[in-house]
């Protein structure tokens, strides 16, 4: 279940995720959950404490106690910011410090609109075409998409670390890390 | 001597910072015990800015006996919990209030220029450690371009063995400028850095590797490097340098309190006299003004913020800013070209096992008439982690299938990189804009335009780079350009009309306020600043201390 988009926005995000990163011989931006990642930071304050920031310090996968998943409360500038960063502005004077923002959440909205209704069932080509003409939104669409294929899976995306996985990226080595004959032995 | 039998036993005398370091935590030692000043009590120096400046500083006059207070509008980290190993969540550590750009070049601000918390932008800077060329001093007298400082290398140059030793650096044996040794050997290197290496040596170039800040051994309580990767995102392990770890810990054992979320608003001049009386500052969340009280004043903040605190410090003697009589302040601010460039190999490279900066080169550093330009690049490695990669590669415009193959082949990659001395310029500055920050503060605005030295530069070193990447068999080739680094805004000259402070960083005409950081600057050679900025305050800082206390 979305915590942001309605569920035919969250297929178009998917839809659109799957131009950047398809599905081939390995998991692609689908299988990876990338438009979770994007629906989780969008609804980010849904959450307490609002997932924007992973606790630390090790994530438990090369050793350490797990702590990325608890994530870290913001402090209230963080929160102003963040907020309008992602809510944007909305007319209220403590946001306005730097003039009015548009925020994401507007922007997604806009761009998926702009999109059309019937982008789902488009070719390949013609869904290529419509990003080509939104390229704005494209643009900032492929900036999170990246972000939640090759982020750490806590963050909603790269789940089962599949974004590492067909990089064959060993993700967070922490504490571990690697020896000095490890660095010269790829 | 052999220099490695020394590793982690060699380390400076006067500042135990990483003996003070906590084994088991990663938190600034004396967070909680460090002396606390009233904002009524006149303290001796009040510094703006924790970074890599202002932390020298206030190491060094404390343990000359003076009381220190630091204001610093990021917060304390806490690096155990705050710093994560991952590329996504570490956007909390750069300078994200808004700056206006402008110029023909706009420059980016953000995360690839100006960090914002205690130690500053070196808590997630890449390492590298070069120092400048003695040439660097003088490049109007030896090529006509640039300018002068009022000082030279030599007086540098016991500062930089200093710092070094306090970092620590570790490298090979450095041949270019005025050679030297580095107190630690260098670290291993990734097949990544390898294969560039044999590719520059088939065309001749020399390459060394390092210098970087990080501990290979031990050093006091810091550990060895594990090679993860993650410098950028700030190092969780304490074996980079930063001042958090390499001069606070010193600071805050002799009288230095670090008062964090407080932005600096106006340094205070008493009219009468000239002088400054202290720093005005609001604390986050609080619109109150307080003053803190001071017999000095140094600002560090950085090429963008010391100017536009300058410019925002306006008052009856200084109608257009402190020490802007002459309309100097917030001029020649430089940025670094810093172009990279990727190259495909058949074999697997892997090239995040290791620190971001490994190799580096400065054959080009000089002047060589027959490139057609002045002045000249250094090269260096560089390793994204898998988001960088991933942007390097949509920037040069590729999605879909293109991408998910340059994704997929990530291990097959390696990355090097070139940083471009441009030249200062009288109109690439920072003003201040119509616009406010949440403190109420007007903002700055930076202008930037390249020049076509510049231009020339840029063109010419990045051919050099794809040329390395040929020569050491690259089946594919990506370029980005981009840039890094910031100097200049106040910087140091023989006189008020050329210049924002003299040879001692002394604003012309106030006699007690300082400026402390990076933008001291004239020009910024084609080595990274954080070094540089370090020995000068050190230098600075002795200075100051050879007076005794205010
Ligand atoms: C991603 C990145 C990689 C880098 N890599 C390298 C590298 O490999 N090698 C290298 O040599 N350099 C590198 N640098 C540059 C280097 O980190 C900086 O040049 C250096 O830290 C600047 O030192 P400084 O003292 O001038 O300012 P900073 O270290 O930036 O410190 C300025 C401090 O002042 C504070 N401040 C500013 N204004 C105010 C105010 N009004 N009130 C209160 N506080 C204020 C800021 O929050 C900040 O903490 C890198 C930088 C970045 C961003
Ligand atoms: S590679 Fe080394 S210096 Fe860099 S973050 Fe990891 S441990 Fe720290």
């Amino acid at each position: 279940m979305p915590v942001f988009f309605s569920d035919h926005q969250y297929e178009v995000v998917r839809a659109v995720c799957a131009r950047l990163i398809p599905t081939d011989s390995d998991p692609g931006a689908t299988e990876a959950g990338v438009a979770d990642y994007i629906d989780t930071l969008l609804g980010a304050f849904s959450f307490d404490p609002p997932r924007i920031w992973a606790g630390g310090p090790f994530s438990g996968r090369k050793g350490g106690v797990g702590s990325f998943s608890s994530f870290t409360p913001l402090t209230a500038l963080d929160e102003l910011a963040w907020r309008t960063r992602i809510e944007g502005s909305q007319g209220r004077p403590e946001r306005e410090f730097n003039g009015p923002v548009v925020g994401l959440q507007e922007r997604y909205r806009d761009g998926l609109a702009q999109l059309g209704e019937d982008f789902t069932a488009l070719t390949g080509e013609e869904q290529d075409d419509r990003l080509r003409a939104a390229s704005d939104f494209t643009e900032l669409v492929y900036g999170h998409a990246c972000e939640g294929m090759y982020g750490a899976p806590e963050y909603g995306g790269n789940r089962d670390l599949v974004g590492w996985r067909y990089i064959d990226f060993e993700g967070d080595v922490q504490p571990a890390g690697y020896t000095d004959a490890e660095v010269s032995e790829p | 001597m052999k220099r490695n039998l020394l590793k982690g036993s060699v380390g400076p005398k006067d500042n135990d910072s990483r003996f003070l370091l906590d084994v088991h935590r990663r938190d600034l030692p004396g967070e909680d015990t460090m002396v606390r000043y009233d904002d009524a009590d006149e303290v001796d120096l009040c510094i703006v800015g924790a970074g890599a400046g202002g932390s020298v500083l206030a190491q060094r006059v404390a343990r000359a006996g003076w009381r220190v207070v630091i204001l610093e509008v990021g917060p304390f980290w806490h690096p155990d919990e705050d710093w994560v190993s991952d590329e996504a969540g570490s956007h909390d550590l750069y300078w994200t209030q808004k700056r206006i750009i402008g110029g023909t070049d706009p420059i980016e601000m953000g995360k690839n220029n100006s960090g914002r918390g205690v130690g500053g932008s070196m808590v997630h800077y890449a390492g590298y450690c070069p120092r400048f060329h003695p040439s660097d001093f003088h490049t109007q007298t030896l090529d006509g371009v640039g300018a002068d400082w009022p000082i030279a290398y030599e007086d540098l140059r016991a500062h930089y063995e200093t710092v070094e030793r306090e970092l620590p650096v570790a490298g090979q044996d450095w041949p270019w400028g005025y050679p030297h040794s580095y107190p630690f050997s260098p670290h291993p290197i990734s097949e990544a850095a390898s294969v560039m290496w044999r590719g520059a040596l088939k065309l001749g170039i020399t390459m060394r590797v390092g210098p970087v800040g990080i501990v290979n051994g031990t050093f006091g309580n810091r550990p060895h490097c594990i090679y993860r990767g993650y410098c950028l995102q700030g190092c969780k392990v304490n074996a980079k340098a930063s001042p958090y770890v390499t001069h606070l810990p010193d600071a805050l054992a002799h009288h230095v309190e670090i008062r964090a979320g407080c932005m600096a608003a106006r340094v205070e001049i008493d009219q009468p006299s000239g002088q400054a009386t202290g720093v005005t500052y609001l604390r986050e969340g609080d619109a109150v003004e307080r003053l803190q009280r001071a017999k000095v004043v140094a600002v560090a903040g950085y090429s963008i913020e010391t100017p536009r605190l300058l410019l925002n410090s306006a008052s009856g003697r200084f109608p257009r800013g402190l020490g802007n009589n002459e309309d100097q302040v917030g001029r020649y601010v430089m940025v670094q070209g810093a172009s990279q460039t990727a190259g495909r190999f058949p074999d697997e490279l892997r090239m995040y096992k290791a620190p971001p900066p490994e190799v580096s080169s400065e054959d080009f550093y000089e002047t060589d008439p027959s490139r057609g330009f002045a002045r000249g690049f250094s090269i260096q490695t560089v390793s994204p982690l898998p988001i960088g990669w991933a942007e390097h590669v949509l920037a040069d415009g590729h999605w879909g299938r293109a991408l998910r193959e340059y994704m997929r082949d990530y291990n097959h990659w390696a990355c090097i990189g070139v940083l471009n001395e441009l030249l200062p310029q009288p109109d690439n500055r920072v003003t201040l804009a119509e616009e406010k920050d949440p403190y109420g503060l007007p903002v700055a605005r930076f202008d930037f335009s390249l020049g076509d030295n510049d231009k020339a530069n840029i063109a010419y070193s990045t051919k050099v780079i794809t040329d390395i990447l040929h020569a050491a068999g690259a089946q594919d080739v990506l370029t980005i350009h981009r840039y890094a680094h910031l100097v200049g805004g106040a910087r140091m000259g023989t006189a008020p009309d050329n210049s924002v402070i003299d040879a001692d960083q002394r604003l012309w005409g106030v006699p007690n306020v300082y400026v402390c950081d990076g933008s001291v600057c004239p020009t910024q050679g084609s080595a990274n600043p954080a070094l540089t900025i370090m020995a000068l305050a050190s230098r600075l800082g002795a200075h100051l201390a050879r007076n005794g206390r205010p």
